[in-house]
């Protein structure tokens, strides 16, 4: 079962319960979500808020006693929806678990926001902001109260085949009654969407926080250290610095490095850190490393590899990388220009000689071939692509101003398709085969890096398909479930399912407006059970505005018909007035007046199979077709007997002149017969 | 094309033909009665054979110059002369059948106005029924030139005025 589905399921589950609406009496500024909860949208709670939802405070009415608070999601982003119904699930109690989630009318006409509502962690946040400055925990504190309960919770969270990735000190709870510290949120954005790119591990952070990906454990594990890090130190050591910065200092000198610089932590604690913060993450300690040493004290004694540093450094636009992941970070940043450095042979020598690896040199200047899985041809950009990924393999897929995670790519679309130049280089970054050739380089794969190959050959089909609902809309829907639609017509709703779409296209049809858009197409593509694809395709061949209308309401018929329950009675009067043309193109007055006889009569149930039957019927369309031919042929016929009748004198002087001497004839003979019968009985009587 | 073609040409020829059968049928039997009456008139009673080839030259005239098929004109003439003779020449068979009588008789302007005025009356028939018959073709065809009209226009009322295009293909 989909995200999607599931998140219907559970909003429809409230709305078709008892209602006691009736029995809650709101104030004016209140809203109640499910029947139950009432969200007070003008009490905003900033440290349960995120850069993705807004949190409100929220009351349970079967329980006014619990405190609880509602996060109404960005509409422009996808939930995490798998998260948020395994989470539900999940028997831990350092977890913030959803309580019900869906889509709620806010307090303003024609406004909906999907909302989560949970209950509020019971305690302050570990810090009010990143920038704080906290009493520093101690090593014990941080044990006892810090890791123990949480690396539990990754493991419960882990053993449900999900990620947390929203671990940091802002987001992380103390509870008042035992001191234990619990998790916050994180189902509202995409994985690491909500954390600051110090808490990412560096391939991660190079992403734009949507293109980060699920992630798995290493990335989890960087996040703790980053989060102890500051913990300790009672301080955030890089508050002052942007994002940039830090960036380029942790590709030059290694995150830990970069993010502590001259501070010192605690001798017990810095080499957990340091061992938690390691830039490869198959070097990073694992969950149970942490956990051996925070419940006995044993330390993984294993130590990274060193890294392999040139003795002369390569040189572009101004800057200097004595790694292999620093020249492909340099390289990502003027694409232009690094596209025809890497045209030629400069890389590769570089590599060669002063980086000393001939065979990482010659898999660069292998770049350039097409090989087997590879695009149908090579561009300076798939080539330039195609080295940064050999230079640091474990990095991000980057080509030209995308940057993504390879289980990313179904956030990436959804940033791609808000923006119409990185949809270009999405499409040409999965049409270009990159992520076949990303995989291939990878020395550990990894479960996720399979599931990310068969997203991108997912991806490829939609994208190679530029119609309407298909192309890069199609493929934000397909690969995220629960992402509202984005089309501008659907104004302030966020309908998450068709039944809601078509909710919402019905309402726009009630204003004499028709809400039908590429990215309507596509939703209903992505998100209709069964197959769509043959109405799409009609749609898009369409040409002409008539038949784009008639294709438009066969697709909507056919979502009509798998969510039967929504009448669409504006829909179809809308429809009904706009393909009177098609009436007009039957030739038979009778059945034309027939025809809209019954589609007016079919008004009352708003089904729009029934006017697709009525209007798109083949065979009564043939009937005409040749009802008409026929009327033709009898009108010619006509026409030409008329005008025999009419003109031809000869014909017809020669017919009443046989007709004539004919009944002459006949006149004649019944005369003679009568004499001579005369004269027999009177001569003979 | 050719087809229809041969369908037209070959439906009046095929009319013709028939007409021409029934024509030639029609006429045998009255030739092969008439002959009947002369042989027996000829054998039995010469008198009245005279009267009767006297009275019927009309009839003679109008088989000799009736080219039409069918021969109707004939048919037409030759009964209603017929009819004028047939009283004359039973008369003669009743009274006794001499020349004498016979000669008397064809030498009565009467009987010959009577005889020849049958004729008459045949050729009459044959001249005025083609005019009555016209009127009732003109009123025939009026009628079902009505009833083309009617369909037509119900043609246009169901289909439209393109109904009256020129069909395609």
């Amino acid at each position: 079962m989909s995200d999607a589905t599931m998140i219907a399921e559970d909003v429809s589950a409230a709305s078709a319960g008892p209602s006691v609406a009736a029995d809650i009496e709101l104030s004016a500024a209140e809203i109640l979500f499910a029947d139950r909860y009432r969200i007070q949208p003008d009490v905003v709670l900033p440290h349960l808020s995120t850069t993705s939802a807004r949190a409100y405070l929220a009351t349970d009415t079967s329980d006014p006693k619990k405190d609880m608070y509602a996060l109404v999601l960005d509409r422009t982003g996808p939930a995490r929806g798998q998260a948020l119904v395994t989470a539900k699930s999940v028997p831990h109690d350092a977890l913030t678990k959803p309580v019900r989630w869906g889509r709620v009318d806010w307090n303003e006409p024609g406004r909906q926001e999907n909302v989560i509502v949970l209950e509020q962690p019971s305690g302050t946040p570990l810090m009010p902001s990143l920038n704080a400055t906290v009493q520093p925990w101690t090593v014990r504190e941080l044990k006892r109260d810090l890791l123990a309960p949480i690396l539990d919770l990754i493991r419960r969270v882990h053993d449900e085949r999900l990620t947390h990735r929203n671990i940091r000190p802002t987001n992380l709870f103390r509870r008042a009654s035992d001191g234990q510290v619990m998790s916050g949120q994180f189902y509202s954005a995409p994985a690491g969407y909500d954390q600051p790119a110090m808490f990412e591990s560096l391939e991660r952070a190079l992403c734009p926080p949507i293109a980060r990906g699920n992630g798995d454990m290493s990335d989890e594990m960087s996040a703790i250290g980053v989060t102890l890090l500051i913990l300790a130190l009672g301080r955030n050591p890089v508050a002052g610095i942007d994002d940039k910065t830090l960036l380029t200092r942790r590709v030059e000198v290694g995150s830990y490095n970069a993010i502590l610089g001259d501070t010192k932590l605690p001798a017990e604690l810095a080499p957990i850190v340091r061992a938690l913060m390691r830039g490869e993450d198959h070097e990073r300690w694992s969950l149970t490393d942490l956990s051996n040493w925070v419940h006995s004290g044993r330390v993984n004694p294993s130590q990274p590899m060193p890294g392999v540093r040139a003795d002369r450094p390569f040189e572009f636009n101004g800057q200097a990388a004595h790694t292999a992941r620093e020249l492909a970070y340099i390289l990502s940043t003027d694409w232009t220009a690094a596209a025809k450095v890497a045209g030629t042979e400069t890389i590769a020598r570089w590599v060669d000689r002063s980086l000393k690896n001939r065979d990482l040199a010659k898999e660069v200047a292998d770049c350039s071939l097409l090989g087997v899985g590879g695009p149908r041809q090579m561009t300076d950009d798939i080539r330039l692509s195609r080295v940064i990924a050999t230079l640091d393999p474990t990095g991000p897929i980057r080509f030209r101003r995308m940057t993504v995670m390879p289980d990313a790519f179904g956030p990436a679309a959804v940033m791609a398709v808000q923006d119409k130049s990185l949809a270009a280089d999405f499409t040409d970054l999965i049409l270009g085969k990159l992520m076949g050739f990303w995989h291939e380089l990878q020395l550990r794969p990894k479960t996720w890096m399979v599931t990310a190959s068969e997203v991108a050959e997912k991806a490829s089909i939609f994208l190679a398909e530029t119609g309407s609902g298909f192309s890069i809309e199609r493929c934000a829907y397909e690969l995220n479930p629960t992402l509202p639609c984005l089309s501008p017509l659907v104004g302030r709703m966020t309908p998450t399912q068709p039944r809601e779409m078509l909710e919402v296209i019905e309402e726009k049809a009630g204003q004499g407006e028709l809400a039908f858009d590429r990215h309507i197409a596509a939703f209903l593509g992505a998100r209709i059970n069964g197959s769509i694809d043959r109405e799409l395709g009609y749609y898009a061949r369409a040409s002409g505005e008539l038949l784009r209308r008639v294709a438009q309401l066969r697709l909507l018929a056919f979502v009509q018909s798998k969510n039967s329950s929504t009448a669409a009675k504006n829909l179809f009067a809308l429809f009904l007035d706009s393909l009177q043309p098609i009436f007009d193109e039957y030739r038979n007055t009778r059945l034309r007046e027939q025809l809209l006889k019954d589609a007016r009569r079919a008004k009352g149930r708003g089904s729009l199979n029934d006017l697709v039957r009525i209007i798109d019927n083949a065979k009564t369309r043939r009937l005409d077709e040749r009802g008409f031919e026929i009327a033709q042929r009898r009108q010619l016929a006509i026409e030409a007997e008329v005008a025999k009748l009419q003109k031809d004198e000869t014909f017809r002087q020669r017919q009443a002149n046989r007709l004539g001497r004919q009944i002459a004839a006949n006149v004649a003979s019944v005369i003679s017969i009568l004499v001579l019968g005369a004269l027999v009985v009177t001569r003979m009587g | 094309m050719a087809k229809q073609n041969f369908k037209k040409s070959a439906k009046p020829k095929t009319a013709g033909k028939s007409a021409k059968a029934r024509g030639k049928g029609g006429g045998v039997y009255i030739y092969t009665l008439v002959g009947l009456i002369v042989v027996a008139l000829m054998m039995f009673a010469t008198p009245a054979f005279v009267l009767f080839m006297v009275g019927i030259v009309p009839a003679m005239v109008a088989v000799v110059v009736d080219r039409e098929p069918g021969r109707n004109a004939s048919l037409a003439v030759a009964a209603t002369n017929i009819a004028g003779v047939a009283p004359f020449v039973v008369e003669l068979l009743i009274n006794g059948p001499t020349m004498a009588r016979a000669m008397s008789m064809l030498t009565d302007v009467f009987v010959l106005a009577v005889m020849y005025g049958t004729a008459a009356i045949g050729w009459g028939l044959v001249l005025g029924m083609p005019k009555v018959a016209a009127v009732y073709i003109n009123v025939t065809n009026e009628a079902r030139i009505q009833v083309l009209r009617r369909e037509q226009k119900r043609l246009v009322d169901e289909w439209g005025e393109a109904v009256k295009e020129f069909p395609a293909g």
